[in-house]
């Protein structure tokens, strides 16, 4: 059912003369075995059955970003970043999808999951581990972490890795933008990376 | 720290009165997209040239749809040493707002639940965090920006809509209140 493209030009072979700008490792992160509740209603990607899995459709490309929708700053700003840069590939942009996963499962309900995710893409997987298992495993796949404390005053506080994953469909991490990389980054990125 | 004046304000005759409700009062709108706008008039003796916080391109992202938080941007530049204080929004547009800064998570600090890989340089935890006061120097640009500090709102009354604008009054510990207007934008101007 997944099928293994090896040949597939999505990932950086070096073979084009522009660089990728973000992080690239020397063994890529292999997160195709990784899977989590998928909770999404409403979008391109509404028809899913059962959980979902860190691979990309056939010839697109996955950004996967783990925040949360009470987020005013860090996941607001990339993911408006990412909506800027797939606005620019034009058609190419439609080979882009979005895969959330709430690090603050408890207050981010699939409505609010929703809601949140289409305001910036139509292409998207709202993710929703049902366990902190779940969102563990998740997390140590991409390398990623996240906690939530409540502040003296009662407020509760989220830290969590802002970092975007870019997998491609054989389920590995091609590129990773750590925060604050911009539209510019990603637009060179996806642009490299999707053959164009 | 905090720093306390004592040259320019009080050698001013009425100051004691109009420190209350001192406002920057500029000679008009800022050619930029922010204004500011002057909740009173001041006297005149008590103005003195420089003495004139700037605020300009004050923005608030659009808010996603089903969420309640929400964050403005601005730069400020104030003309001597003086703190940002607290900030406030009228209920119409937010239940609170406050200063918040955008950090990264040091891998020291542990609290309950964290899975974090102290061996990943590139899995740095950031976090979004109220702080007291911004201090800020004399002449120089402070800007909050994403990822860095911004003003949160919180608990939206109504979705922040592209194109709208609201009033957010930031409270300077020398120079008081200042009423910045701020447009909704998608992006960054």
């Amino acid at each position: 059912m997944w099928s293994v493209l090896a040949s597939i030009s999505l990932v950086a072979c070096g073979a084009s003369s522009d660089e990728v700008r973000g992080l690239v490792r020397d063994s890529p992160l292999d997160v195709s075995m990784l899977a989590v509740t998928d909770v999404t209603s409403q979008g391109a990607y509404s028809d899913h059955v059962g959980e979902f899995r860190f691979m990309a459709r056939e010839g697109n490309l996955l950004v996967v970003y783990f925040g949360y929708t009470n987020c005013p700053d860090l996941c607001p700003t990339t993911l408006a970043e990412l909506r800027s840069a797939r606005k620019r590939l034009g058609d190419d942009g439609a080979r882009v999808d979005l895969a959330m996963v709430t690090v603050d499962p408890e207050r981010d309900s699939p409505e609010v999951m929703n809601g949140f995710l289409a305001s910036f893409t139509d292409q998207f997987h709202a993710l929703r581990p049902s366990t902190s298992d779940e969102l563990g495993d998740a997390e140590d796949a991409f390398l990623a972490s996240s906690s939530i404390s409540r502040s003296p005053s009662g407020e509760i506080e989220v830290s969590h890795t802002a970092n975007a994953y870019v997998v491609d469909d054989t389920g590995r991490v091609v590129v990773e933008w750590p925060f604050g990389h911009g539209v510019d980054s990603m637009e060179n990125d996806l642009r490299i990376l999707l053959g164009g | 720290m905090l720093v306390s004046r004592s040259v320019v304000w009080r050698s001013a005759t009425v100051l004691a009165v109009a420190s209350m409700a001192l406002t920057a009062c500029g000679g008009g709108e800022s050619n930029d997209e922010a204004g500011i706008r002057s909740t009173e008039e001041l006297p005149e003796e008590t103005v003195a040239g420089e003495s004139r916080v700037e605020v300009t391109g004050a923005w608030a992202r659009t808010s996603p749809s089903m969420t309640t938080a929400g964050a403005a941007y601005m730069s400020i530049v104030v003309p001597e040493d003086d703190a940002l204080i607290d900030v406030s929004v009228d209920p119409s547009v937010a239940a609170m707002a406050q200063i918040h800064e955008t950090v990264m998570v040091s891998s020291d600090t542990s609290t309950m639940g964290t899975t974090s890989m102290d061996s990943n340089p590139m899995g740095g935890a950031m976090t979004m965090q109220e702080v007291d006061h911004i201090d800020l120097r004399g002449g120089e640009l402070l800007e909050l920006k994403p990822g860095g500090y911004h003003i949160m709102l919180m608990e939206l009354t109504t979705p922040l809509e592209a194109g709208a604008t609201f009033a957010l009054t930031l409270s300077f510990e020398n120079a008081g209140d200042v009423v910045v207007s701020v447009e909704v934008r998608e992006d960054a101007p």
